[in-house]
């Protein structure tokens, strides 16, 4: 039996006292009476009655002692420990690992200086045979390095799983965010198996509260960084040239910092590259931008490639001094329109998908003269109107509106010309009918399809496919069986452009949405080709998301994408991956994080008694009540 | 502080009543109590034949002409009592408790002023240790009882009291010439019971007066006592009594009384004696027209 509070045990000396106040308790109080005649008459008539007497006494004596013993027992707060299971000297070590702790110093970085001092706790804790040490990796998807590990055989484990996390064969150097929170959760687990562990938060980020965490801060003094936290590239509409924007901070110093711009390919140049630089002077942490306006600098800009913005400073994290803007010439999209009968409704719609949706296509369009035949190769989208080729092209998206005839290798028949009021329906949900407005066409006249297997129907005419496209990684073909001509397509102007719009966005998709994103960002690529693959600066994949062709890029640097398309020619892109502005900032504050939660220190298997004796101690003073009652009685 | 219940106005309040004596005694001549005897007073009580020898005037002649036969009128006679008031005079009567003295003084006057207020004789008799003293001598009349009355004021509670030897051995306890009464508590060990029966032999009508206190009869003390006799001598002395009383205690002291209580009334019914129980915090007044009348003592 253990105590809680030993000094509780000197309520004890109330026995003493107990037994003194028995002992001078006031002598028999002297009354004088007329007679005691009657009181002795009376003594013979409750000896009589009440045998037990003294007993009762005796009886009174020893509850009040008991009661006495039984106070003192609580204040003492007895408990009894059946097997004490619970480890002493217990750590849990939460490691961040993130892009803020690749800041180097002295040619260590903060990880590795962490990963030393967690090494030097290791062999103090694990001396002793009660000690345990957990080591928590804190990402952007924290997980146990080593739980719970005990003893000497343990210490070698701990030393072995901190030795992968440095060696260069087994090294991952993380550039994300670390996600605190959630290593505090899995360091809730084991402060459930013991609520008396310490956790150590090895960090480089001040903590205004960090509650019963103990934070060690391993940056070293006097690092600073200086960093490009952003740019872009746009086109000023006052001067019609490119302006760069950059915003660059510095922190832990304020200094002047040289901005080096270099423009690739600038105004179509190829191998040219034009280089920029100014002084930016960055104060007190804070985010600077600059532009670089290439009509002031008499560069006037008006194409690019790409762009790269760097700073050459000796910095302690020199990842995020550079900065890549890619895209600045889209890929090519050769169109090849072929009509017997040329109308503007194509032509209006290519000319303006070539000067409005530059961002995504550089569209290079190509109208075969009545009198010559159309092209069946080399192009990346063939558009047939009324007069259908002898083969079908298989190198590019193929667009049949009024067929005529089938070309050779499409695996559909024609049926009778139908003539009416008609108008349409939609078929199966598609992106290519996607706000587009069907039951608002009306035909009157076209051509009924009777076979058409692996074509999808989306639009149907008295029972008939009027829209039928195909999407398969070596054919892609829309089959429109009626002319625009004889419909009121051209009317609702909106109808026909979003089709023709929903078609290109379909078939010849962005690669991906954006030239620059962050570290541990996901990123969703869409193939136009047969195949797409995906590398870092380094030749190496990024992590795959379980989805196809959605990846999580998880180092700062240029990826590059490779689409080879129905031709077998590759489409080569490229984009950028910088650092966070949240792990740039290497003297970063922070509010708290989510404290574990610390459970009262008593362990499992205590068994409190203090339930028993306060029943024990309700009983007595009952049992004290009523033998007093009795003896009043 | 003197307490005492005698004055004017309480011997003026007596004048209405009278004391009420069986009518079998003797007594003596010039009183004016009714007994069974044939007198001289003017309250008819009989016939009776003539016998030779009577005074012939005393022959009623309406009966003679009616019957032709002589009878004689007879009448009741009117005697006069002695009263004898033995007072208990040991210290539990009020050695402690003036207000208890002072009632049963004043029980006793109330009793001695009826008797010569009706022309009875009274004398009362002190009763100390075994023996009795009469500090006041036969009272007749009035002015003879007012001088006697301070006296009794003067009474002095002491020592313990023998009231079976006491009375049994009094001089002069007289013989069916009136009524006795004993003032006490009975809270005594001696004999009383014989002192009863001395007196019933001597053909004396008796009446016990037991004048107590409240806590007497409900003892609301309680815890650890030493209970002084006031009749002991010293602490050593075995009548005091260190009890623990307790509530059962109590109790068995209530069964203890009252079963002395029951004891006193037997008996004194057995002996056809009156006997009356007066506690002294109810007012005098109660007890003189209240249990003095109930028990028939008083008209």
């Amino acid at each position: 039996m253990n105590w809680l509070t030993p000094l509780g045990l000197l309520g004890l000396i109330g026995i003493a006292v107990l037994i003194l106040i028995y002992i001078l308790k006031p002598n028999y109080q002297q009354k004088v009476v007329s007679s005691t005649y009657v009181w002795k008459l009376s003594l013979k008539y409750r000896r009589k009655k009440i045998p037990i007497n003294r007993l009762r006494n005796i009886l009174l004596f020893l509850c009040q002692v008991l009661i006495i013993i039984a106070c003192a027992l609580i204040l003492a707060q007895p408990m009894l420990r059946e097997e004490d299971t619970r480890i002493f000297n217990e750590k849990i070590v939460v490691l961040e690992n993130s892009g803020n702790m690749q800041a180097a110093s002295a040619g260590e970085t903060r990880f590795e200086r962490a990963v030393s001092q967690i090494r030097a706790l290791t062999g103090s804790t694990l001396t002793e045979e009660s000690g345990a040490i957990t080591v928590i990796i804190a990402d952007e998807s924290p997980y146990f390095l080593v739980q719970r590990q005990r003893g000497s055989q343990g210490r070698q484990e701990v030393y072995a799983a901190l030795d992968t996390l440095l060696s260069p064969e087994t090294r991952s150097d993380v550039y994300g965010t670390a996600d605190i929170d959630r290593a505090m959760a899995l360091a809730e687990n084991v402060l459930a198996e013991n609520p008396e562990s310490e956790v150590i938060l090895y960090t480089a980020t001040k903590y205004q509260y960090s509650g019963k965490v103990n934070v060690q801060n391993v940056a070293a003094e006097g690092e600073w960084n200086a960093a490009v936290i952003d740019g872009s590239a746009e086109i000023n509409p006052d001067t019609g040239y490119y302006d760069f924007s950059v915003e660059v901070a510095c922190f832990g110093r304020n200094t002047d910092l040289m901005v080096y711009l270099e423009i690739y390919e600038a105004n179509g140049v190829p191998g040219s590259m034009v280089k920029l630089q100014s002084p930016v002077r960055c104060e007190n942490n804070e985010t600077v931008a600059y532009t670089f306006n290439t009509a002031d600098d008499s560069e006037f800009i008006f194409s690019y490639d790409h762009i790269h913005f760097c700073l050459k400073e000796d910095d302690a994290l020199p990842v995020d001094n550079d900065f890549y803007i890619y895209g600045g010439i889209r890929p090519k999209v050769r169109v090849q329109y072929a009509s017997s009968a040329p109308n503007t409704y194509f032509n209006g719609f290519l000319m303006t998908l070539r000067d409005r949706w530059t961002q995504l296509w550089d569209i290079d369009f190509y109208e075969v003269p009545r009198n010559m035949a159309p092209e069946t190769e080399g192009y990346d989208v063939y558009i047939f109107e009324h007069r259908m080729p002898e083969v079908l092209p298989t190198d590019g998206i193929v667009i049949l509106s009024d067929p005529d005839r089938v070309p050779q290798g499409l695996d559909i028949e024609l049926g009778a010309r139908e003539r009416g009021q008609f108008s349409l329906v939609v078929g199966e949900q598609h992106a290519v009918t996607q706000n587009v407005k069907v039951e608002n066409i009306a035909l009157t006249e076209y051509t009924r399809i009777v076979y058409y297997d692996n074509f999808i129907p989306l639009m149907y005419c008295g029972g008939d496919p009027a829209l039928l496209v195909r999407d398969t990684p070596d054919s892609k073909i829309v089959i429109l069986p009626y002319s625009v001509n004889y419909s009121n397509d051209v009317i609702d102007l909106y109808a026909f452009p979003m089709l023709m719009l929903n078609i290109f966005k379909y078939y010849l998709p962005a690669a991906f949405g954006s030239p620059v994103y962050e570290v541990d960002d996901v990123v969703q690529f869409q193939a136009r080709g047969t195949e797409l693959t995906v590398t870092d600066q380094n030749g190496e994949r990024p992590q795959n998301e379980g989805e196809e062709n959605t990846y999580r890029v998880k180092r700062p640097g240029t990826y590059t994408v490779v689409q080879k398309l129905l031709s077998q020619a590759d489409l080569i892109e490229n984009f950028y991956v910088k650092l966070s502005a949240y792990e740039s900032n290497t003297v970063r504050e922070a509010e708290t994080f989510t404290m574990p939660y610390f459970e009262d220190t008593k362990g499992e298997n205590d068994y409190d008694l203090l339930i028993y004796l306060a029943s024990a101690l309700v009983a007595l003073l009952f049992l004290e009540w009523w033998l007093q009652m009795r003896e009043n009685f | 502080m003197k307490v005492s219940y005698l004055n004017d106005a309480f011997f003026s309040r007596l004048e209405t009543l009278a004391l009420h004596l069986r009518a079998d005694l003797a007594g003596f001549f010039g009183g004016k109590h009714l007994v069974k005897t044939y007198g001289q007073t003017v309250e008819f009580a009989d016939y009776r034949e003539y016998m030779l020898g009577d005074d012939i005037r005393r022959i009623d002649w309406n009966l003679y002409s009616r019957f032709e036969k002589y009878f004689l009128k007879l009448f009741t006679d009117e005697r006069q009592m002695h009263v004898q008031i033995f007072l208990d005079c040991s210290a539990s009567m009020g050695k402690d408790n003036p207000k208890k003295a002072a009632y049963s003084v004043a029980i006793a006057a109330a009793l001695g002023f009826l008797a010569v207020h009706n022309m009875d004789k009274v004398s009362f008799k002190l009763m100390k240790g075994n023996h009795c003293e009469d500090i006041t001598g036969l009272i007749v009349g009035k002015n003879s009882f007012f001088r006697a009355i301070s006296l009794l004021e003067e009474i002095d509670f002491a020592d313990e009291t023998d009231l079976g030897e006491a009375i049994t051995s009094c001089p002069n306890v007289g013989s069916n010439d009136g009524l006795t009464v004993i003032i006490s508590d009975f809270f005594t060990e001696s004999n009383w019971k014989k002192a009863v029966d001395y007196l019933r032999y001597k053909k004396r009508q008796v009446m016990l007066v037991q004048v107590l206190t409240p806590d007497e009869v409900d003892p609301l003390y309680s815890g650890r006592i030493n209970l002084i006799d006031v009749e002991s001598a010293d602490l050593a002395d075995p009548k005091n009594m260190k009890l623990r009383i307790t509530r059962s205690l109590q109790l068995a002291y209530a069964e203890a009384f009252g079963d002395l209580q029951k004891e006193l009334k037997e008996f004194c019914t057995s002996r056809e004696s009156d006997f009356v129980t007066l506690t002294c915090d109810q007012p005098i007044e109660r007890a003189l027209f209240g249990e003095l009348l109930k028990v028939g003592i008083m008209e």
